[in-house]
């Protein structure tokens, strides 16, 4: 069964069939193969279920919040600050870069509002300073990754819902990886710049740099008043979105940067790409009925557990498989199969629920940046006009720092662990 | 050899998950392995409409939920925990076995193909109401003014408005969040759910005040029901009542030991007298009885089932 | 190039194209829908994050929240189809020349018409079964949204994304080019 799910859907997704037709054909052909051919009405059933959650309405709003924040202007402050925090240094706007991911993800909660909004400016600039075109667009894909860790993260609501754990503690628990993706990434671009020539500017002086930070100040303290807002204020994660929805309108009136022209152009990408998400969704739940009604988690893992009873080895198979899956389907189908299936598995380990979350994660995280599924590489050739094979090739080696991030995450639990456990104490 | 499928809400650990597995195995081993029964636990098969459709179409044969959600075939089965409507739990278990309520289901079952597997109250849930709030509640005066959660349930809703409490509705899950930040001062919960949702912890003051009773329905397809033979159908009733008894021990000795636990944490415990709220509702359920917005022999037949038969 | 951009010959061609342009403003009406759902979901919830700590958000804000989200999701469904909205890998196409287009090209409107047809004929029987209210949508007058209003705009979407896949294959077969979005130019 699962073969022929995950067969039709990459054979489809290879012969051009939008991935929301792709996941449906998936789905339906699945059905009509399995004991449950003349129950089809299940389909539209579960489709309904799928979208009838409330936890996934903050889906929209942070998807939203990174089209706002392209829209007002507030990306070109955050690039300018970042610009005179860490432009001066061995490659330095490859860092700035990474520092302007770290800080647009504390607003957006979607890796392709990086790559797109964030992306061209930060392409564009590298570029014009003499940057080769694809080692730019490759560190923007793969900086892009620390997005969906650092809160808020659409992902992360999802993971949430699906493991029943509450949006706060996945929330605190993606921003010490987040910011540990971001350090390794610095690193490795400090690196490099040891052995090859990368175009540099001068050091800001502290005046430019309070300039800046004075022109984005209100865009600066957004990612704290989203995540205190969820933490200690009196609002949900889907309100939250809201908040940082309104505010990023706000900051965008109040710098006479925001028209209707670009309100309206943010609006409708917001609602196309949530209505892709939600239909994926719609359809990844009915194939989940299917896989449950089969009682296929249990069989995996009766099967898994009999194979090896060591957690540091099936932790170790699960990322290879984990980012296995992550190159040839999206994060979020992904997830909507994986989690369920898996859980079964990650409790009889004992592996903490929270921890299992950001490594499935992040390992998903990864196929953003790899072929053949990897959005990223797609946006960010078609943003920054590069080819898509050889972004592909000049990313390869940036994987290194983002799996040896992934490899510490998963046998340190406690880098991911240790925020939520101090702010929320620990569970159970 | 038949196999069935069931499903629930509930996590295989729970006190009432216990009970399901326990009725699997106990069917099992009195239709002589001629029934099984596979248990699909956590929602794993949708939420009610969804389950209550792969009822009606024989995918799922045993859907085991409280009864209300039949409402959608019989209306009037949306009534069966009228708040305060009962004395006691031996008056509602009356009234659930009245000839008014049976004509209810024999309705729903001509409109769905669903109906009850026996006795519709042996298997207890809860097994008792409490209010869970951040101010003591000793009396039913107490709840004038105090800030309710309620979920979107327009009779909930209306009868704590009419009791005096300031109804704000949220989503379950955001409960905790909601007491801790002062959005709501109380929420109503069954007793099982206090200490799992960790409510006593921003709320520490517990109330039973029995609002209406609850059973799990083992609501069953009927074709499916029929197709079995009688040895096997007698076996999965023997099956059904021994379930209950058992969800009566499981589930009161569960309560008590929680309420040791959170009383031992600090909470504090309390039994209201609930006739006030009891009286307070029958004005309340005259007027709607006249309005028509009541069933069509409700309130006779809660009367009726007021005193024991002998 | 959207149909807007293409020019027709012949009465064959002219009358698709008609069509061709419909469909695509049709796509933008559902386009616009899906914004107004995504307005109103960001007004119900900046109501309710104003009005609760007032006590005075009403209990029916969330509820309709939700439908608004779910018509958001299913109207979406045509919107992104018709106007190209959905994510497509097309290497592997391009590797194959053109003919590599015109099969994936099939291949796309087959698999379309494999999963709508099937949700297609699934819709007497969810009609069918899906009886009572959703909980909580109610109207001032008292009225209340019947469950089935969920599920109404997923199949009008999906018939209309049906008809889109039968029109691109009618189009292809009248030698019209299949409707794809820009595509910036690789330097
Ligand atoms: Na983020
Ligand atoms: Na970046």
């Amino acid at each position: 069964m699962a073969w022929i799910l995950f067969g039709t859907f990459i054979a489809l997704i290879l012969m051009r069939v939008p991935i929301s037709i792709a996941i449906g054909t998936a789905t339906v052909l699945t059905f009509l193969t399995s004991d449950f051919s003349t129950a089809l009405q299940i389909i539209p059933q579960q489709m309904l279920e799928g979208v009838n959650k409330a936890s996934l309405t903050a889906v929209p709003f942070f998807i939203m919040a990174g089209n706002l924040m392209n829209a007002t202007g507030v990306t070109e402050r955050i690039f300018a600050f970042a610009n005179s925090l860490v432009g001066h240094l061995k490659a330095g706007l490859a860092q700035v870069n990474i520092l302007s991911s770290m800080i647009f993800a504390g607003i957006s909660g979607a890796a392709v509002a990086d790559c797109a909004g964030l992306g061209a400016i930060e392409i564009k600039a590298m570029r014009e300073r003499g940057y080769k075109p694809d080692f730019a667009a490759a560190i923007t894909v793969a900086s892009s990754v620390i997005g969906p860790l650092i809160p808020p993260s659409i992902g992360l609501v999802l993971y949430a819902f699906l493991a029943q754990q509450s949006v706060e503690r996945m929330f605190l628990a993606g921003l010490i990886p987040g910011i540990l993706v971001g350090l390794s990434l610095m690193l490795y671009v400090r690196f490099r710049a040891q052995f090859e020539e990368f175009p540099t500017q001068p050091r800001a002086t502290v005046r430019e740099v309070a300039g800046t930070a004075k022109h984005g100040f209100l865009a600066l303290v957004a990612p704290a008043i989203i995540l205190g807002s969820i933490m200690f204020g009196f609002v949900t994660a889907t309100e939250a979105g809201v908040l940082a929805c309104i505010y990023c309108i706000l900051i965008g009136i109040w710098y006479k940067e925001l028209t209707f022209r670009a309100f309206f152009a943010a609006l409708s990408d917001t609602a196309m790409m949530t209505a892709v998400i939600m239909i994926i969704i719609a359809f990844s739940i009915a194939m989940g009925w299917l896989l449950a009604i089969d009682q296929t988690p249990q069989k995996l893992a009766d099967f898994t557990f009999s194979f090896t009873e060591n957690k540091n080895v099936f932790l170790g198979l699960l990322l290879i498989f984990i980012i296995l899956v992550g190159c040839v389907v999206e994060g979020v189908p992904a997830k909507l199969i994986l989690v369920p299936t898996l859980l079964p598995l990650i409790d009889a380990y004992g592996i903490d629920r929270v921890h299992f979350g950001i490594i499935i994660q992040l390992g998903l995280l990864l196929g953003i940046a790899t072929p053949p599924m990897g959005i990223g590489l797609y946006i960010v050739a078609e943003v920054g006009r590069v080819r898509f094979e050889k972004v592909t090739m000049a990313v390869l080696p940036m994987l290194i720092p983002l799996v040896a991030v992934l490899l510490l995450l998963t046998y340190v639990p406690q880098t991911v662990t240790f925020l939520p456990d101090l702010i929320l104490g620990p569970q159970n | 050899e038949t196999t069935w499928k069931m499903a629930t809400k509930m996590p295989v650990d729970s006190p009432e998950g216990q009970v399901f597995e326990k009725f699997a195995e106990l069917t099992e081993e009195y239709t002589d392995g001629e029934l099984k029964i596979t248990v699909y636990p956590n929602e794993q098969l949708g939420k009610e409409n969804a389950v209550l459709e792969q009822l009606q179409a024989n995918i799922v044969q045993i859907y085991a939920e409280g009864f209300g959600y039949m409402k959608k075939w019989e209306p009037a089965l949306g009534w069966l925990a009228g708040p305060y409507a009962f004395d006691d739990f031996a008056h509602w278990q009356r009234f659930m076995n009245s000839d008014t309520v049976k004509g209810w289901f024999d309705n729903a079952a001509a409109e769905s193909g669903v109906r009850p597997l026996g006795d519709p109250t042996l298997v207890l849930r809860g097994p008792f109401r409490v209010t869970v709030s951040n101010v003591p509640v000793e009396s039913a005066a107490d709840y004038e003014g105090l800030k309710m959660r309620m979920h979107e349930n327009k009779v909930a809703i209306d009868t704590w408005d009419n009791l005096g409490a300031e109804v704000i509705t949220l989503p379950w899950t955001e409960v905790y969040q909601s007491i801790s930040k002062g959005i709501v001062q109380a929420v109503n919960s069954p007793i099982a759910l206090v200490e799992s949702m960790r409510f006593n912890e921003v709320a520490p003051y517990i109330t039973r005040m029995d609002e209406y009773w609850q059973s799990v329905g083992f609501m069953v397809n009927e074709s499916a029901l029929e197709a079995l033979d009688e040895d096997t159908r007698d076996g999965l009733l023997k099956a059904y009542a021994e379930a209950g008894e058992l969800s009566q021990e499981i589930m009161f000795s569960v309560a008590d030991e929680s309420i040791e636990r959170m009383v031992a944490d600090g909470a504090t415990y309390t039994e209201i007298d609930i006739s006030p709220l009891v009286e307070k509702m029958a004005t309340f359920y005259a007027d709607m009885a006249e309005s028509g917005e009541l069933p069509e022999g409700f309130l006779e037949a809660v009367e009726a089932a007021r005193t024991p038969t002998q | 190039m959207t149909p807007l951009d293409y020019q027709p010959e012949g009465p064959l061609q002219r009358a698709l194209n008609r069509i061709d342009r419909l469909n695509w403003s049709l796509g933008g009406a559902f386009l616009w829908i899906s914004n107004i759902c995504l307005l109103v979901m960001l007004g119900l919830t900046t109501a309710t994050i104003i009005l609760r700590p007032m006590s005075m958000a009403p209990y029916w804000m969330w509820p309709w929240t939700m439908v608004f989200f779910i018509w958001l999701s299913f109207f979406g469904f045509f919107a992104l189809y018709a106007r190209l909205k959905d994510v497509r890998i097309d290497f592997v196409a391009e590797r194959l020349g053109p003919s590599g287009m015109v099969i994936t090209r099939i291949v796309s409107d087959a698999a379309t018409l494999v999963v709508t047809g099937v949700l297609i004929l699934q819709i007497p029987k969810v009609i069918a079964t899906s009886n009572g209210v959703y909980d909580g949508a109610i109207l001032p007058a008292g009225f209340e949204l019947p469950r089935l209003a969920l599920s109404v705009p997923l199949f009008i979407s999906t018939v209309l994304v049906a008809l889109t896949a039968v029109l691109d294959i009618v189009k292809l077969a009248a030698g019209m080019p299949e409707n794809v979005t820009d595509h910036h130019p690789e330097v």
